[in-house]
C-alpha cells in the first residue's frame, strides 16, 4: 500500500559503472600484515605469541562463547607482536602483527568431498571460520544448524552504491560460486535455492543461468534497483512474499551472501580459509577506482594507493559503502574477512535546516519506522513513546538521513535514541 | 590530506529544503505574473495595486522576521535563510482581492508572521498555516477596509452565496454565463482573490511541483476530488446539472488553497495516511462553511480547522507503519467515505433556487431600502 504508507525504499544512484568492468588489481602482499584477533568487536582467545612461526591457515585465535569463529593467518611468517590497534569496527582490538616471509607455506589443508553429509558440511564451514562476507560477519555455520530450512536465498543484490565486489567475485570465481551454492544447498537441506540479483546486471544473470543450467532447484530472481533491496527482510519479502519476527528461519529461509558462497566453494576445493578478498575501492575522492584482490590484513592505505591515492584534501575513508559504511579515523586499519569495500568520499558539511515534518524519512523507511516522530520523542525524553515507536527495529540503513531535505542527521539521532533506550533498559 | 570522521550515511539526496522553498517561490511568482498581466491591462489603480500588494505583504513579513531576529540577537541573514518569510508573504498577497487596502494587508502580514509563526517557535514549529491566519485577519478584522477607487465586481462565490448556493439547471447556466461560463472560469478571467482565479494554471503548477517532490500530490488530489465528487452528486440529485461540481472546485480558491496552503508540510500530518485524513476533514469543513455558515468562502477557515486536528491525527496514527497497515487502511477508507457522505448530506439539505428569480428578489429589496 504505497498510496497510504510510502514506498519504503528508494532508488539511489549506484555509481557502479566506475568499477564494474575494469580489470582487477592484484595487490602485492605487504611485508607486514596486521590480523585483527577478534570477531567484530568481540575479543577472541589468542592462540599464538610473539616470535611464533605461522603458516597460511595457522589458527591465530578463536572465539568460542556460543559462537565458534576461528581466525587464521593469511600469510606465512613470524609473529612480531600482539598489540591493540584501531580496527574497522572503530574500537581498538588486539592484532597479530606478522612479518611475511613470502614463502607462502600452508598448513596441511583439509578439503571436503562434495558427497559429504549435511552435518559434515556444516561442521566444515564452522572449522573453516567462514563468516558472512556481505559486511555483517555473522558466523555462517550457525544459520545452517537447522532442519527447518525450505528455501536457500543467495544474496547477490549489492544494493549499496559504488560496491561491485560481489558481482566481480562471481564472474572471476564462478567455479567456486557454483560449488559453494551446491554445498550450501546440501547444508541447508532446502528444497530450492533462489539467487537474488538486481535486474540490470544482465551479463551476470546470464552467467548464473548458464552455471546452473539443468539444475531445477536453482533459480534466479531479478530485483529492482532499489535501496535497501539487499537487506534480508526486504529480500525475503520480495522472494517469498513473507515477513518474519526475528530470524528468516521462522519462515523456513536461510540467507547467505554470494561472496560467502564463493568462500564455501573455495574452502571445499582448496581447503583454504578466507585469506584474500576482492575489495571495491571506489568513491569520488579516489583517483582511479578499481576492484582490488588483497590479502586479509593489508592496510587500507595500500589498497587506496594502488588505486592512485586521494584526490581531495579532506576525505572520509569508509569500511563498506557510503550508506552503511563505518567512517575510519586512519587508513592504517587493515582489511578483515568481512570487509567488502573501501569507499573514499570528499568530506562535506551539509547545511542544516529546521525539520519541515515532510515525512520523507518515514515514507522511505524499510523498517516502517517514523524517524520524525522518534526524534520528537527523543527530544522530549519520552521513553514509553520510543518503545511504542519501536526504535530498536532500526537497522541504520541510512535512508532517512539520505532523504531528509533539511539535511538533519536523522540516522545519527536514531542511533542516539536506540542507545538511550538500551541504556535505560539495562539500568 | 586529512582523514575526517563523519556519521553515516555519507551521501545525501539532492532534494533539499532550500530547493523546495525556491521552487515554491517560483510557482507563486508565476501565479502572480498571470494576474499582473491581467490587471496591468486594466490600468490605473489596478496596475498600482497588483504591484504594491505583493511588495507590501512580502516586505512586512520579511521586516517582521528581521526585527524578531534583531530583538533576540540572532544572525539576521542566517535567520532569514532558514525561515523563508517571503513564502508566507506571497501566499497572503495572492489570497486577497485587488481592492484590499494596503494598510489592512500590512497589519495582516505582521499578524501572519508574528502570531502565526514566530510565537510558536518559528519555521517548522508553527501549528497553523501563517498565510491562512493573515487571510482570516483581513476577512474578519478588515472586511470593510476596501479601496474606493478600485472597483471589484462581486466574485462568483459571494454571488452564489447570496443565492443560497444551490440553483436549478437554467439558473446555474444563467449564473455561470455572467462569468463567461465554466471555460472562462477555468482560465481565471473574473474577479476573485488575485492569485486564486486561474485554476488551470494552478493545477498545472501543482502537477509540476508534485512531480518534483515539492509537495504531496495526494493532498490537493483528495481535497479537490472530494469536493468535486460530493458536489457533483449533489448537483445531479438536486437537478443543478453536471457543471455544479466543477463550479464548486473552480471558485473560491479551492485549487490555490489545495496546492499552496493545505500542502504545507509543517502544518499537516507527517504520514501519507494522516495527510489523507487531514484532507478529508478540510474538504468537509470547506463545504460545511460554504453551504451553512455566513461566510461565502470556506477554504482558509477549513485549512485552519484542519490544522488544529493535525496533532490529534498524528497521535492516532502514531506507531510503526508496518504494524498499523491493516488498521490504517480501514480507518482511511472509512474517513474518505464518511466525509464524502457528509458533503453530500450538507448539499442535500440546501433549497434549490431559480437564479433570475433570486436576483429579482434582491433588486426589489435593494430598491425598497433605497440602495
Amino acid at each position: 500500500m504505497s498510496l497510504l504508507f510510502g514506498p519504503m525504499h528508494q532508488h539511489i544512484d549506484g555509481h557502479k559503472e566506475v568499477t564494474a568492468h575494469n580489470e582487477i588489481i592484484h595487490l602485492d602482499v605487504p611485508e607486514i600484515i596486521g590480523v585483527a584477533l577478534s570477531h567484530g568487536n568481540i575479543e577472541a582467545n589468542i592462540l599464538v605469541k610473539e616470535g611464533d612461526h605461522v603458516k597460511i591457515g595457522t589458527k591465530l585465535a578463536e572465539r568460542d562463547d556460543g559462537f565458534y569463529v576461528p581466525i587464521f593467518s593469511p600469510v606465512s611468517g613470524t609473529v612480531k607482536s600482539i598489540e591493540k590497534r584501531p580496527s574497522t569496527s572503530l574500537k581498538p582490538v588486539m592484532h597479530a602483527i606478522i612479518e611475511n616471509d613470502f614463502r607462502e607455506d600452508t598448513v596441511e589443508l583439509k578439503t571436503i568431498s562434495e558427497e559429504a553429509s549435511k552435518e559434515e558440511i556444516v561442521e566444515f564451514i564452522k572449522q573453516m571460520g567462514i563468516i558472512g562476507c556481505g559486511g555483517a560477519g555473522f558466523p555462517t555455520y550457525y544459520k545452517y544448524q537447522t532442519d527447518k530450512c525450505e528455501h536457500l536465498l543467495i544474496n547477490a543484490v549489492e544494493c549499496e552504491p559504488y560496491i561491485t565486489a560481489d558481482a566481480r567475485m562471481i564472474e572471476e570465481k564462478s567455479y567456486y560460486f557454483k560449488t559453494g551454492v551446491r554445498m550450501l544447498l546440501k547444508a541447508s537441506g532446502a528444497r530450492d535455492c533462489i539467487i537474488c540479483i538486481k535486474e540490470e546486471k544482465k551479463d551476470l544473470i546470464e552467467l548464473i543461468d548458464l552455471m546452473f543450467e539443468g539444475d531445477k532447484r536453482v533459480s534466479v530472481l531479478k530485483l529492482k534497483d532499489l535501496y535497501p533491496m539487499g537487506w534480508e527482510r526486504v529480500m525475503v519479502y520480495e522472494a517469498l512474499n513473507a515477513q518474519y519476527e526475528r530470524f528468516p528461519i521462522e519462515i523456513g529461509a536461510i540467507i547467505t551472501s554470494a561472496t560467502t558462497a564463493i568462500y564455501v566453494g573455495r574452502a571445499t576445493i582448496t581447503g583454504l580459509p578466507i585469506n584474500e578478498k576482492i575489495i571495491t575501492v571506489s568513491g569520488d575522492a579516489v583517483k582511479s577506482p578499481h576492484n582490488v584482490l588483497a590479502r586479509v590484513g593489508t592496510p587500507f592505505r595500500n589498497l587506496i594507493e594502488a588505486c592512485g591515492g586521494y584526490t581531495s584534501d579532506e576525505v572520509i575513508v569508509l569500511s563498506g559503502g557510503p550508506m552503511m559504511g563505518t567512517s575510519l579515523r586512519s587508513d592504517e586499519v587493515t582489511t578483515r574477512p568481512a570487509v567488502n569495500a573501501i569507499t573514499v568520499l570528499t568530506y562535506m558539511v551539509y547545511e542544516e535546516y529546521p525539520c519541515i515534518r515532510c515525512g520523507a524519512c518515514a515514507n522511505n523507511c524499510p523498517s516502517g519506522l517514523r524517524p520524525v516522530n522518534i526524534i520528537q520523542a527523543l527530544k522530549a525524553k519520552d521513553f514509553d513513546r520510543l518503545q511504542r515507536l519501536k526504535v530498536t527495529d532500526c537497522v541504520e540503513c541510512g535512508l532517512c538521513a539520505y532523504n531528509c531535505p533539511s539535511k538533519i542527521p536523522v540516522t545519527e539521532n536514531m542511533r542516539r535514541a536506540k542507545r538511550l533506550l538500551n541504556a535505560r533498559k539495562q539500568s | 590530506m586529512e582523514i575526517k570522521y563523519h556519521a553515516g550515511p555519507h551521501i545525501r539526496s539532492t532534494r533539499s529544503t532550500k530547493i523546495i522553498m525556491l521552487e515554491l517561490t517560483a510557482a507563486l511568482l508565476i501565479v502572480w505574473l498571470f494576474s499582473l498581466f491581467r490587471y496591468l491591462g486594466m490600468g490605473g489603480a489596478y496596475a498600482r495595486q497588483i504591484i504594491l500588494i505583493p511588495i507590501v505583504s512580502v516586505g512586512v513579513c520579511v521586516l517582521t522576521e528581521v526585527l524578531f531576529a534583531l530583538f533576540y540577537k540572532k544572525n539576521v541573514a542566517k535567520h532569514l535563510k532558514g525561515s523563508f518569510p517571503w513564502i508566507t508573504g506571497l501566499i497572503l498577497a495572492l489570497t486577497v482581492p485587488i481592492n484590499t487596502s494596503l494598510y489592512a494587508l500590512a497589519v495582516s502580514a505582521f499578524i501572519a508572521i508574528f502570531f502565526g509563526k514566530l510565537v510558536f517557535g518559528g519555521f517548522g514549529d508553527n501549528i497553523f498555516n501563517p498565510a491562512a491566519i493573515g487571510r482570516v485577519t483581513i476577512l474578519t478584522g478588515f472586511a470593510s477596509s476596501r479601496l474606493l477607487d478600485v472597483v471589484a465586481s462581486p466574485t462568483p462565490t459571494t454571488t452564489i452565496a447570496d443565492s443560497g448556493w444551490l440553483l436549478n439547471q437554467s439558473g446555474l447556466q444563467a449564473f455561470l454565463s455572467q462569468f463567461g461560463g465554466i471555460k472562462n472560469m477555468l482560465l481565471g478571467n473574473y474577479f476573485g482573490a488575485i492569485g486564486e482565479t486561474n485554476t488551470l494554471l494552478i493545477i498545472i503548477l501543482g502537477i509540476i511541483l508534485s512531480y518534483n517532490e515539492i509537495l504531496d500530490w495526494a493532498v490537493p488530489a483528495f481535497y479537490m476530488g472530494l469536493i468535486f465528487a460530493g458536489t457533483t452528486i449533489v448537483g445531479l440529485i438536486k437537478g443543478a446539472g453536471f457543471e455544479y461540481g466543477l463550479f464548486n472546485v473552480l471558485t473560491g480558491g479551492v485549487a490555490f488553497g489545495a496546492v499552496f496552503m493545505l500542502t504545507d508540510p509543517v502544518t499537516n500530518p507527517n504520514t501519507r495516511a494522516g495527510r489523507i485524513v487531514f484532507t478529508c476533514f478540510a474538504a468537509f469543513f470547506t463545504v460545511l462553511i460554504r453551504y451553512k455558515a455566513s461566510l461565502p468562502e470556506g477554504v482558509c477557515y477549513s485549512i485552519l480547522l484542519a490544522n488544529i486536528l493535525t496533532p490529534t491525527i498524528e497521535k492516532y496514527f502514531d506507531g510503526k507503519t508496518i504494524d498499523r497497515m491493516h488498521k490504517d487502511t480501514i480507518t482511511v477508507t472509512l474517513i474518505i467515505l464518511l466525509s464524502l457522505f457528509g458533503i453530500i448530506l450538507i448539499g442535500l439539505s440546501l433549497d434549490v433556487n431559480d437564479y433570475p428569480a433570486v436576483m429579482a428578489l434582491f433588486k426589489n429589496i435593494a430598491g425598497g431600502i433605497g440602495l
